[in-house]
């Protein structure tokens, strides 16, 4: 595996090859073809590139030990988004991460701080400030616009990889909008009164 | 907001990192692990031993906690027996002076002699043998036998005996017989319905509660479920094995000794009660299984 040297930017159809070729050289073009994607979705999720990073890993040994098991009945892509959107539920479930997220809380309340993970992305300007602002969503809400929005996957897609039904996908894409329309009105009409 | 969310996938990768994240040193890292697993997948039993190992060796202690606890509930009514085993050889010896009661004084003398080699076990846990009935009883052992089954029919010489003792209804005919023979002409008597001479087996003796045979006689004849009963309690003795004869020297000189003849295993062991009379004379108790 160590003296493997993978086919730099080829653009296989990862769906043909699982079962006809080496898995090491699979799980080489599912790295070339999903491992940026991955890692900025898993962010989107833990707000830390270590652990984005942690699952990362974790997903590709998974689909390496579990490529044999594959049955086809998704598109590789639905699978893959599928484990790492998985295994950031389970992070953000984790003992560990709850506790990170109230000793991050108590410390900066202790210090006075305002500033959050979400707060050192402040953006510029207003598109900036929504893609900010998606990401303080609920967990929830926040997935499903990310999915939608961000990777620009169809609904169908995301039904999959959630296993959600279509109309909860939906719902949730419509309550997002929502939400983030509330938001954004309440911190410039907050905005407005500072400056006035 | 919905223009500016349609351009969320730029303002987005833009805004978290614009250099690449998933580098070089990612995929060497994630190369590792897979060689890592491989490594472990092509050496299934090496790299799971310690758990096969440990279930094992789970397995091996709870078969030798199972067989140690069978072993010991198997070990209490043995040691009852062994308890009684003591005076079995006094008995033994009993045995050849049954009729001289000198010698009787004697088996006694030795079994008292038993029960104090066993004393000190016994002391030191005073408050159990208080309790335990079954151990004071063991103390009176005076003579122990096993007889093999089956029970019935009963061979030449016990039908002699009991064509005698029917034609005579003396319980002189008895003398010779043991208390386990004394029960084989009861059961004899029931499967041949002649409960006038099962009747005379019985002590004869108004303190031991034996009714007139008159009485006795009316209720069996009354009672179908009896008979019932019997017969199939004979059937059922057709399987047993084995019976054990213990014999028990009554302390209380206003009672007579007694004997009891065990069959069964475990919890479903039954007891067949039988007296010797003055004359020295084996006969069943009223009620023998009661």
């Amino acid at each position: 595996m160590e003296g493997y040297q993978p086919k730099q930017g080829s653009k296989v159809q990862i769906d043909n090859i699982i079962g006809r070729y080496p898995k090491d050289e699979v799980i080489e073009h599912m790295m070339n073809q999903y491992g940026e994607k991955l890692i900025r979705l898993a962010y989107t999720y833990v707000k830390d590139w270590g652990k984005a990073e942690d699952i990362v890993q974790e997903v590709f040994v998974t689909c390496y030990t579990k490529l044999d098991c594959f049955r086809g009945e998704s598109s590789v892509k639905t699978w893959i988004y599928r484990i790492t959107i998985n295994r950031s539920h389970d992070h953000l479930r984790s003992w560990s991460y709850r506790n990170l997220q109230f000793t991050d809380k108590i410390s900066k309340w202790i210090k006075g701080e305002k500033s959050t993970i979400e707060l050192d992305l402040i953006a510029r300007d207003e598109k900036k400030e929504l893609a900010s602002q998606v990401l303080t969503l609920p967990i929830k809400y926040r997935e499903v616009m990310l999915l939608y929005y961000f990777e620009e996957l169809a609904v169908n897609d995301i039904c999959l990889m959630l296993l959600l039904n279509e109309s909860t996908v939906k719902t949730r894409l419509h309550r997002g909008r929502q939400l983030l329309k509330e938001i954004i009105t309440s911190e410039r009409g907050l905005d407005d009164g500072r400056t006035t | 907001m919905e223009e500016q969310l349609k351009e969320l996938k730029q303002t987005m990768n833009r805004m978290i990192s614009e250099e690449p994240k998933f580098t070089e040193e990612q995929r060497t890292k994630i190369r590792q692990t897979i060689a890592k697993r491989r490594k472990q997948s092509n050496r299934p039993f090496s790299a799971k031993w310690k758990a096969i190992a440990s279930v094992a060796a789970c397995l091996i202690l709870i078969i030798f906690a199972t067989q140690f606890i069978m072993s010991e509930s198997s070990r209490k009514p043995s040691s009852m027996e062994s308890a009684g085993g003591g005076g079995n050889s006094s008995g033994d010896q009993n045995t050849a002076l049954k009729d001289d009661s000198s010698n009787k004084a004697t088996l006694l003398e030795k079994h008292t002699d038993t029960d104090k080699s066993i004393g000190p076990k016994a002391e030191s846990n005073s408050q159990a043998k208080n309790e335990t009935f079954a151990l004071d009883q063991s103390a009176n052992v005076i003579d122990k036998k096993t007889f093999e089954g089956p029970m019935l029919p009963l061979n030449d010489k016990l039908l002699n005996v009991y064509e005698t003792f029917s034609e005579s209804h003396d319980q002189g005919a008895l003398a010779d017989l043991n208390p386990f023979e004394v029960m084989q002409l009861y059961y004899h008597a029931s499967q041949q319905g002649e409960y006038g001479t099962q009747h005379d087996l019985f002590i004869q003796d108004v303190r031991y509660g034996t009714p007139s045979k008159q009485a006795y006689l009316d209720d069996t004849s009354k009672d179908s479920a009896i008979v019932n009963t019997i017969e199939r309690k004979i059937t059922r003795f057709s399987k047993i094995e084995s019976f054990k004869q213990t014999i028990y020297h009554e302390p209380d000189p206003k009672w007579l000794d007694y004997a009891l003849i065990n069959w069964g295993k475990d919890n479903d062991i039954t007891s067949f009660r039988l007296i010797k009379n003055k004359d020295g004379v084996w006969t069943v108790s009223w009620m023998p299984i009661q």
